[in-house]
């Protein structure tokens, strides 16, 4: 008896394992796989790249392998192929700076066929093992459901940070990571609770930014890499809609400024040339610290300068032993290039930036024209790299700690929905085709209708739970006072404050 | 022979009883019109189950989702209330049963619970989930009853199941069955034993929400200790009221009832003809509670106008266009949701033009643009008219603010599939086609559109599809004013009768009689053979106010003159006091003048009141 069920399991293992497929034939096409993980460039320590082949067969056969190691097969009767997390992980480790080769074969009828085969390259650089990001509906104006969640991008575990159902749907956003750092963290709330959640290691604390002298609580935000500052624009949003179904929305701002907070004196500050009359906006700083970087778009008088302006690059000097200001420098003029920049992050060796350039505003995300630009700061060359570029928007983007890889929302796949895609920057500053957030269910992306937003890669898990999020959103915030020895404020007018307002501050 | 002649009576009684609220539920509560309005989604997935699994309360609405799905008729609907209602008051008969032997209130437990129900289902946005839940911690509480064993495994019992009664029926679940427990703990023998039952239960009472809200489940603090009612959108918050506190209620007052009978030694009576008479004196006092009650409770709940108001949409959506108008004259009482379905009907009727005031326009314009105001409730209306006039992006836009409040809405989700066919974004449609896929009871127009997908062809040879991008605009930025939409829609297709009839509409309804005379000659690019009734009212009362020869010539109909004339006359007559002449008006009260004078909100200074955007 013993006999026959180790016979019948061999049989099993032997079907599922090993087709016989000697007498292939090959087809001489692309394996039609969704998502597309061809021709990339992978970190050794993604999750299995599950995919679905989109042609009909009888059953489907996919191996891969690379130079050493057990190579992993799948059969199966269904196009889904689902990898084995640790046959791939080891297969991964063991073959860094390696071609891994995926052979497709299908069966139509009795005959076995292959594809040409799929190549990748095993990069020897990890990515960072999390990936946080907000999930939000395609709603434009109203909302309810939005959560901020962990991905661990080793597996295809994903936890909640803060989940706005467990507080009123307050609407939350904007988290952000000092240098990927999943200690330092911040994000905004709105409506209920309204404030800015602030985690530093083991001090947490609600603060509201808004002050009698900025236009808005902190919008945008940018760490300082000395984890005391975050920089912040402040900003007065509209949002327009057009008869365009490829510019279904318009995002603009009627002003904005930058302020900086520190966490340590809870005191904003601002100084004249980050406040002035024009918009700046979309902070990010330099990761020595000592410059920071906005985009600036000339004050608007109607709906026309409000929607159509564009961003120039700039950036600004900044000690900040004693938080003072130089000079600013404007890097790349909109005039010039007739391209519209924001959102601008300085690689972690400081030579790059990486930044949204679109045909007009700041809010790349829902513009179709947006494509990611890399601004090389030694040379002043901006290029437009088109293997990470798509007819679709390609827009917020942040860089690993190694400077090795970036995340990016993409709406490539569908047009509608944006979703994480990862690309590879080796040493010279060349960029490689990117490839999306793999996920379980490799048809996951065709059935899945939130977006993915503002992707921010973290070198850890968040270690606070979801329910002390919560309890640190609903307390009350800390009101943050406004630096007295400022003599400009935030309201985008760049007017002095007066000796008799000063009392007034909070 | 007579113990079998009451049986039988009984149960023909109890069958009437279950089938005069079956016809209820079905002919006038109208069930299909809760799935209406509610537009409730149960979807197969395993995400759709293990998201119920996360919280408490979550399967009993996850039941109450797939239970729901039946509400999209009549007939199925309304058997899954008088079930439900069965199983409540079989549930409860059951632990009566199982406490103390017969029930002496047996007519109330088996009447009453199914007339409550019918009674909770006259409001339409009643969440089927607060009958389940309330049933679930009855059915939780049965296994009580039934376990005979020593203290200890007893408390082990309870405990478990006060924990399961939490998860899967919520807080409110929980305190009932606590309650029920502690009620059926009083006949018990030991007074030690009752006390630390009864501590017990009132611990875990406390304890289960406690940390579940401080150690499991990542949710609010009114779901954790107060959690009954699903988390919905503003738009379909359900209020509790004196019928889902008596329905609650009635489990621990019957129970109590019972108890009380026993406590008092009233069970035990005498079998002789005494006893008898008093048993059927007491059936039929239960009796006439039960009417009464029940006709009260019924009769109090049904609520005409708002079932007008969800018909009006459901006939809307189907484009069953003179059922609209119908109910809508029929419905007392000014409805600014049956105002709008009521225009888009008339514009469909090709009356619009004609009719408009025959429902009166109270608010004006903002019953031809709901999208003025930005709230929950409007974004499916706005949705449907900018479908109707071809700004397919505007109809997108609502339909995803829908979306979002919605997740699973077929309504939405049908939209949203069909308007991005029209602007080409295939992959987009197919991602929520991928979606209402899951939903059983859209397998067949799934189906059909599901082959859109990769066929340019099929989706070209789709009427509606090309009549839609035939009307779709060139680029405009939407603007909140809506004859500047309006007339940019007519830019970019001048053959769009919607488009012009709402824009003279929008004009007639704010008095601005200079623009509306501005575009009445575009009347013959649609084919009128003649000024419609409302455009020569308004025509008329412009030529009183302007001289202008370019419509001297014009042919009024002999109606609309004579009509004019006895209105002026009547004014006249009141020397200009217009509330003396209002009761001699009424008869001109579908006119545009009437309007002018008596109805517009410039006169009436009426606004629609907004509430929480969500």
């Amino acid at each position: 008896m013993k006999a026959f069920y180790f016979f019948f399991i061999s049989l099993i293992f032997f079907r599922c394992g090993a087709p016989n497929i000697e007498n292939y034939i090959g087809i001489d096409a692309d394996v039609p796989m969704f998502p597309d993980y061809s021709q990339t460039i992978i970190p050794p320590n993604i999750a299995p790249l599950n995919f679905y082949i989109e042609a009909e067969a009888e059953a489907y056969f996919v191996k891969i392998y690379s130079e050493t190691g057990k190579e992993i097969r799948v059969f199966t009767r269904k196009p889904s192929i689902c990898i084995n997390e640790k046959k791939w992980k080891k297969l991964l480790a063991d073959n860094k700076n390696k071609v891994l080769v995926f052979e497709v074969y299908i069966k139509k009828g009795k005959q076995w066929m292959m594809y040409k085969r799929v190549e990748n390259y095993i990069a020897d650089t990890d990515i960072e093992s999390y990936l946080a990001y907000r999930l939000i509906n395609t709603g434009y104006v109203l909302w309810k459901k939005i959560g901020i969640y962990q991905r661990n991008l080793t597996n295809f575990d994903e936890t909640a940070i803060f989940e706005n159902s467990s507080a009123d749907e307050a609407c939350v956003n904007c988290h952000s990571f000092c240098k990927n750092n999943p200690d330092k963290m911040i994000m905004h709330l709105r409506s209920s609770f309204a404030g800015t959640v602030l985690i530093d290691g083991n001090t947490k604390k609600k603060v509201n930014t808004q002050s009698k002298y900025t236009m808005s609580a902190g919008v945008y935000p940018a760490w300082h890499p000395n984890g005391r500052l975050v920089a912040f624009s402040v900003n007065k949003i509209n949002q327009y809609f057009t008869s365009d179904t490829s510019k279904r929305i318009i995002v603009s701002d009627n002003a904005s400024d930058i302020v900086v907070y520190d966490i340590k004196t809870n005191t904003i500050t601002t100084c004249s040339d980050i406040s002035t009359r024009s918009r700046e906006n979309t902070p990010a700083w330099s990761p020595d610290g000592k410059w920071l970087y906005f985009v600036s778009a000339p004050e608007c008088f109607d709906m026309e300068t409000r929607n159509n302006t564009r961003y120039s690059l700039l950036r600004i000097a900044f000690n900040s032993d004693s938080l003072s200001w130089g000079r600013v420098d404007t890097l790349i003029s909109s005039t010039q290039t007739g391209i519209s920049f924001s959102f601008p992050r300085v690689s972690p060796d400081g030579k790059y930036v990486l930044l949204s350039g679109a045909d007009y505003g700041y809010f790349s995300i829902v513009n179709s024209k947006s494509d990611l630009y890399l601004f090389n700061l030694e040379t002043g060359e901006l290029i437009l790299p088109e293997i990470i570029n798509s007819e679709q928007a390609e827009s917020y983007h942040d860089w690993s700690e190694t400077g090795r890889w970036f995340v990016f929302a993409s709406k490539r796949t569908d047009g509608l929905f944006s979703r994480p895609y990862f690309s590879y920057v080796d040493v010279n500053g060349n960029v490689y085709k990117p490839f999306v957030l793999p996920q379980k269910n490799p048809l996951f992306y065709k059935s899945f209708a939130k977006n993915y937003n503002v992707p921010e890669l973290i070198s850890g898990k968040v270690r606070l739970s979801a329910r002390e999020m919560r309890n640190m959103a609903m307390q009350e915030p800390v009101n943050a006072s406004f630096d007295m020895n400022v003599h400009i404020n935030a309201l985008s007018g760049a007017t002095r404050i007066s000796d008799e307002y000063k009392g007034a501050a909070h | 022979m007579n113990r079998n002649l009451f049986k039988n009576g009984k149960i023909l009684l109890a069958v009437l009883w279950m089938a005069g609220f079956f016809v209820y539920l079905a002919n006038f509560i109208e069930l299909r019109l809760h799935y209406q309005l509610q537009q409730p989604a149960f979807l197969w997935g395993i995400d759709f189950f293990s998201h119920h699994l996360s919280y408490p309360g979550g399967i009993a609405e996850y039941l109450s989702l797939f239970l729901m799905q039946f509400f999209i008729n009549n007939l199925p609907g309304a058997f899954v209330l008088v079930l439900l209602g069965l199983l409540f008051s079989s549930g409860l008969s059951m632990v009566v049963q199982r406490l103390k032997g017969k029930p002496v209130f047996g007519v109330l437990i088996f009447g009453l619970p199914i007339a409550v129900i019918a009674a909770l289902a006259g409001n339409y946005l009643l969440p089927l989930a607060v009958i389940v839940k309330i049933i679930f911690s009855l059915w939780f509480l049965l296994p009580c009853m039934c376990i005979k064993t020593n203290l200890y495994l007893k408390s082990l019992f309870f405990s478990l199941l006060a924990v399961l009664t939490y998860w899967f029926a919520g807080a409110i679940a929980l305190y009932l069955f606590s309650g029920a427990l502690i009620i059926c703990q009083l006949n018990q023998n030991g007074k030690a034993q009752k006390i630390f039952i009864t501590l017990l239960i009132v611990g875990l009472s406390i304890f289960i929400p406690f940390l579940s809200y401080q150690l499991f489940f990542n949710i609010g603090q009114e779901q954790a200790y107060f959690g009954l009612l699903p988390d919905r959108p503003v738009m379909l918050r359900y209020k509790l009221n004196y019928l889902v506190y008596l329905y609650i209620g009635l489990l621990l007052v019957l129970l109590l009832l019972e108890q009380a009978v026993t406590f008092f030694g009233l069970a035990h009576q005498k079998n002789d003809k005494k006893a008898a008479v008093k048993k059927y004196a007491l059936i039929l006092v239960q009796a006439l509670i039960l009417f009464a009650a029940s006709f009260f409770m019924v009769r109090g709940s049904y609520n005409t106008h708002l079932k007008n108001q969800i018909l009006v949409n459901y006939y809307a959506e189907r484009e069953q266009w003179q059922e609209v108008t119908e109910i809508a004259l029929q419905t007392k009482g000014y409805d600014y949701k049956i105002n709008f379905e009521f225009n888009r009907a008339l514009f469909h009727l090709g009356l619009l033009s004609d009719k408009m005031f025959s429902y009166p326009q109270l608010i004006g314009s903002d019953a031809l643009f709901p999208g003025k105001r930005i709230a929950g409730e409007i974004t499916q209306m706005a949705s449907d008219l900018y479908f109707d006039l071809g700004h397919i992006n505007e109809s997108l836009h609502w339909a995803y603010e829908t979306q979002t409040l919605l997740p699973n809405s077929p309504r939405a989700l049908k939209r949203i599939v069909v308007g991005n066919l029209i602007v080409g974004n295939y992959k987009a449609a197919g991602v929520y086609l991928e979606m209402l896929k899951q939903n059983w009871l859209y397998n067949e127009w799934t189906m059909k559109y599901e082959k859109y997908l990769n066929n340019n062809d099929l989706v070209a040879s789709d009427s509606l599809i090309s009549a839609k991008r035939s009307m779709m605009p060139a680029f405009f930025v939407t603007s909140g004013n809506p004859a500047s939409n309006l007339l940019n829609l007519l830019r970019a297709n001048q053959k769009n009768k919607m488009a012009y009839e709402y824009l003279q509409a929008y004009h007639l309804l704010n008095h601005e009689l200079g623009y509306f005379v501005s575009h009445i000659d575009s009347l013959n690019n649609f084919g009128y053979s003649k000024l419609p009734r409302n455009f020569e009212e308004a025509l008329l009362l412009y030529l009183t106010q302007k001289t202008d020869e370019k419509y001297a010539d014009v042919k009024f109909t002999e109606s609309t003159l004579n009509d004019f004339k006895g209105f002026s006359k009547t004014i006249i007559g009141s020397k200009g006091k217009k509330e003396i002449a209002r009761p001699a008006l009424q008869k001109y009260a579908a006119t545009y003048w009437y309007y002018v004078m008596y109805l517009s909100p410039k006169v009436t200074k009426k606004e629609l009141k907004t509430r929480n955007a969500r």
